[in-house]
């Protein structure tokens, strides 16, 4: 006979840790339910300068975070998406923006009208109807999220901060709010002779906690759901072969970037993070393609401010727990799997898990048909991102490395293939409504890439040239207009949430 | 026996040239009349505009030109009204939109309502009540939406570089299947009051039935003829010299253009899409043209690059602009000052009036009194124009602008302005370019108020009023936002330069 659930351990501190404390105390509560959270501070966590993806908002809201005081604590900056460099060849560079291109019309995607004007002999760059990227590019930012006019775009967003103060910040937050933490490092867990499930889990000294339900935030080993269940792994390396990163803030070298740019290098890719006081840097690549050594060294050359650590490296294997919910335990964030941060997707998919997690939480006991559920769509989840990965390395023109021929050549998944192809024909990508990247995402990569659509869709067809000419440029005039109304990001930043110095020092 | 016009030779240069041949030939080529170009050096400088009213479309469409060609080729600009600076003292600057000023109410004009509500203390400004005015200020093209057209008539001119925009004109009147010669002139045969033909340098001679005169201020065939010669106005203008420069872009494109009063003249910048055109008038009196020079990066806050060209400003008109079988068109039958965009009206009216006014025989020529008649009228009308903003100055204390407000005023235009002040009536004549809307704009700009508003005003409670004024500003606002700005129009008409970053 299960238990009722009434006390939940989480297993870990750490970003992951203290985002699933901070939301469930604030939804479930700590009257009802008993959380604690055990962490050691001997133990690292992993937290490395960090980008968002504009759905932080939402678990930033669910959990009531005010989000100056978030930025301020985290010396956050704000960011409108991702500069690739040398990613589609050399010297060449596109954006990743948040929000959209145009405005959609007669149910399909502006991209469609965009390509039938290329095709007629336009001349306007698709860039050019996104804000996000025209404000990325003049170095703006402004927040219009109370702003209701219906003429000028409104301007997505996400942040920069540092991670380890974000999680600094959530536990503060939970703290204050009866989540008990518990100080020492996990050494053993009891099950349930009968269930299975796990009873307790004993620390080095000697205490041993008990739980009714257990969220393995314990990192990549995986404490609870590999080393005690054995969940299992499916590898991806094979077509996302990066398996190591060195990583290092360094001194900014001028007001902070309201982007996060990746540079494709010759066996993976550096990531560079503004934040409001210095700027996180690493170089994520393929240990079968560059020594650690000799990533470092092209990591230390390529800074453009003063190192302010000693270089930091990480090993990994990509890829997701073949089950993310056994029994009583949930694994979340690096314990469940691992996707690279070129798209910024690790915190999303904590928040993600979070959702679910909560969706489904238990009430006197827990259901097979829900845990069913919950390791279907967490894998589901994991294999789009990992898809939309894997496009940013195999739709290339470079051929100028081993690595970049190993990609580019490589077998990739056929539900991709047929991604491409359609996108190839008809400007088309063919995305799930519940996909974490929409229809612009995959149109910025997949273009900026360089496979350039030879058709679009039909209905673009159908209003006429001097209408669309005329459409376009009301969009552009609204872009423009909230263009010419924005500040630079740092006064931006200066007037709504700059950071502290004294703690930033 | 009378013989109908066979063959006409215009003799010209530049824009005049082309668009008076195109003209011509549009309107008779197919009625088997031939048209000869004869085109002479081009005396344009390299920074040289044309400013232009909103008729221009009505130009253009004579001549078959398509506007988006005009647009990308003539580096041209859009412009739904002229800004006034500094012509008042120490009074904000005000625009002068192609457009009218609010909505009467019942029969009385805005202008009444807004004078009341003004000295009542209500403190927006007349142009606000324009969706041009408006539009212009926000860097707007003149598109309106359907809903806006009961309340606005807002219409935009171009700024035009003027050698590139001779090109184009020129591309277009040879394609129309024109006769083209060129040559330096040297010698124009006059016999019995009329040419019999002209000589080139080259020795060849052209004849012709019908001489047009497109040569600019040389007037080469017409002086000829004209034994008075041109009424000078230049009694009438406070100011004697010209000079062209070039100044940066302005980012984003304005759709206006600023006219910039001060101690010496006025300095006018031009937005182009290369470039913002710069145009100073001044007087010898009060400014060496080395001190404009160095005035001119002040005055214009834009970096100015390249040389200044500088020429004396005469205006006047030439009351027998046609004179036997010779008609003048443009520059070589008046001279106006480069206000108010009127740079290709006088060709645009004398070019409308010639295919209106059309010889019959190539023997006799009797519409020539009433052409000039009517172009003289029309020309007086413009000048008109321009001097009321000098006679409404009120820049106190400055020789050059005391003198302009006490000069002689044409008595056409004395009783204009003092209809106006009287009653907020604007009397027109026939042949006016400028209609009630521009005159009351211009009056109410430089402050030439109303001595009392109409009586019908008082009907309507303030409460009321004050409504009416909100809802209006709340309409505009709204009519605007949804106009298409100047900035994408050029990136979606102009060739644009590939991008160099994401």
């Amino acid at each position: 006979m299960q238990k009722k659930i009434r006390k939940i351990v989480i297993v870990g501190g750490g970003t992951a840790g203290w985002m699933v404390a901070a939301a469930l105390a604030k939804t479930l509560g700590t009257h009802h339910h008993d959380i604690v959270l055990i962490e050691s501070e001997m133990i690292g966590t992993v937290g490395v300068g960090e980008a968002t993806i504009p759905q932080i908002a939402l678990y930033n809201s669910v959990v009531g975070l005010d989000e100056a005081e978030m930025m301020r604590e985290t010396n956050a900056t704000f960011k409108l998406g991702i500069e690739f460099r040398d990613w589609r060849k050399l010297d060449h560079s596109y954006f990743h923006p948040f929000g959209f291109y145009g405005v959609d019309m007669g149910g399909i995607s502006f991209s469609h009208y965009w390509l039938r004007w290329k095709k007629a002999g336009g001349n306007l760059d698709y860039t050019k109807f996104n804000v996000e990227t025209e404000a990325a590019r003049d170095e703006k930012f402004l927040r219009t999220n109370d702003d209701n006019n219906i003429y000028m775009p409104s301007v997505n967003y996400a942040y920069q901060f540092d991670a380890s103060l974000y999680a600094k910040y959530l536990r503060m937050i939970s703290e204050k709010r009866g989540v008990r933490r518990i100080e020492g490092k996990i050494v053993d867990s009891a099950q349930n002779a009968e269930s299975g499930f796990i009873e307790s889990v004993k620390l080095e000294n000697g205490q041993s906690v008990t739980g009714d339900f257990f969220i393995d935030c314990s990192g990549f080993r995986g404490l609870l759901i590999e080393q005690v269940y054995k969940a299992g792994y499916h590898d991806w390396s094979s077509m996302l072969p990066v398996n190591k990163a060195v990583a290092v803030p360094c001194a900014k070298n001028g007001p902070p970037l309201p982007y996060t740019r990746s540079t494709a290098r010759e066996a993976g890719w550096q990531w560079r993070i503004p934040l409001q006081h210095r700027t996180g840097n690493g170089y994520v690549f393929s240990g079968e393609f560059i020594s650690e050594d000799e990533a470092t060294a092209r990591l230390m050359n390529s800074l453009d401010g003063e190192p302010l650590a000693d270089p930091k490296v990480l090993k990994f294997t990509t890829g997701v727990r073949k089950k993310s919910w056994i029994k009583n335990v949930v694994s979340v964030g690096l314990s469940n799997g691992f996707l690279e941060p070129l798209e910024s997707t690790s915190i999303h998919l904590i928040q993600v898990a979070i959702a679910k997690i909560l969706a489904m939480f238990p009430g006197d006991q827990i259901q097979t048909g829900l845990v069913d559920q919950y390791n279907e769509e967490m894998h589901w989840e994991y294999d789009h991102v990992k898809d939309f990965l894997i496009a940013h390395y195999h739709v290339t023109e470079r051929d100028d490395t081993p690595f970049w021929n190993y990609v580019r050549t490589m077998e990739i998944p056929d539900e991709l293939k047929r991604r491409l192809e359609t996108f190839r024909n008809r400007g088309e990508t063919l995305c799930h409504k519940s996909e974490l990247f929409k229809e612009v995402s995959w149109f910025a990569v997949l273009y900026g890439q360089g496979l350039e659509p030879t058709g679009y869709h039909p209905v673009a067809n159908s209003i006429s040239e001097d209408d669309l000419k005329l459409r376009l440029a009301k969009i552009r005039s609204g872009i423009q207009d909230r263009l010419n109304g924005m500040p630079s990001h740092q006064e931006f930043i200066d007037r709504y949430c700059a950071a502290n110095s004294l703690m930033s020092a | 026996m009378s013989r109908p016009i066979e063959t006409i030779t215009v003799v010209g240069r530049d824009a005049a040239l082309w668009l008076s041949a195109l003209g011509l030939q549009r309107a008779y080529g197919k009625v088997g009349v031939k048209v000869h170009a004869i085109e002479l050096p081009s005396l344009l400088q390299p920074n040289d505009v044309l400013s232009t009213l909103p008729t221009t479309y009505g130009l253009h469409g004579l001549l078959g030109i398509a506007e988006n060609n005009v647009f990308r080729f003539a580096k041209a600009s859009y412009v739904l009204g002229q800004r006034f600076a500094g012509w008042s003292g120490s009074r904000p600057p005000f625009m002068h939109p192609y457009d009218s000023t609010g909505t009467n109410f019942g029969h009385v004009d805005f202008v009444h309502f807004w004078q009341k509500a003004q000295r009542a203390g209500m403190n927006v400004p007349f142009e606000n009540f324009s969706i041009g005015a408006v539009a212009a200020a926000q860097g707007r093209i003149a598109d309106l939406r359907e809903s806006a057209t009961p309340f606005s008539k807002a219409a935009q001119g171009f700024n035009l570089d003027a050698f590139s925009y001779g090109q184009l004109l020129k591309a277009y009147a040879l394609k129309s299947g024109i006769a083209h010669s060129q040559g330096i002139l040297e010698k124009v045969d006059v016999a019995e009051g009329a040419v019999m033909s002209v000589t080139l340098a080259d020795g060849t001679r052209h004849e012709g039935d019908l001489f047009v005169d497109a040569t600019g201020p040389q007037a080469s065939l017409i002086s000829q003829l004209d034994e008075a010669g041109p009424d000078s106005w230049d009694h009438l203008y406070p100011c004697n010299r010209m000079m062209v420069m070039a100044g940066a872009p302005v980012s984003p494109a304005p759709s206006y253009s600023h006219i910039q009063a001060f101690r010496g003249g006025w300095v006018g910048m031009f937005p182009l899409q290369d470039r913002t055109a710069i145009v100073a008038v001044y007087s010898d009196d009060e400014l060496s043209d080395e001190d404009m020079t160095q005035s001119v990066p002040v005055l214009s806050s834009v970096p100015v690059s390249g040389d200044a060209v500088v020429s004396s400003l005469n205006t006047g008109l030439r009351r027998n602009a046609w004179v036997g079988n010779c008609v003048a068109l443009g520059e070589a039958a008046v001279m106006l000052e480069p206000l108010d965009a009127v740079s290709l009206h006088p060709l645009h009216t004398g070019l409308s009036l010639l295919v209106d006014h059309f010889p019959a025989a190539a023997d006799a020529m009797p519409q020539a009194r009433l052409f000039n008649r009517k172009f003289a009228g029309h020309m007086e009308n413009i000048r008109d124009f321009q001097l009321a903003h000098y006679r409404l100055n009120q820049r106190y204390d400055e020789p050059l602008w005391d003198r302009a407000r006490e000069m002689e005023t044409p008595e056409r235009l004395a009783y204009k302005l003092s209809t106006f002040k009287a009653t907020g009536q604007v009397p027109l004549h026939d042949d006016e370019a400028f209609e009630k809307e521009n005159w009351t704009s211009i009056m109410i700009g430089h402050n030439h108020l109303l001595d009392q508003y109409h009586p019908l005003v008082d009907g309507v409670p303030d409460a009321e009023l004050m409504q009416r004024f909100q809802a209006m500003l709340k309409f505009i606002a709204e009519e605007v936002s949804e106009m298409t700005s100047l900035s994408a129009h050029m990136e979606l008409y102009a060739p644009q330069k590939p991008r160099s970053s994401f």
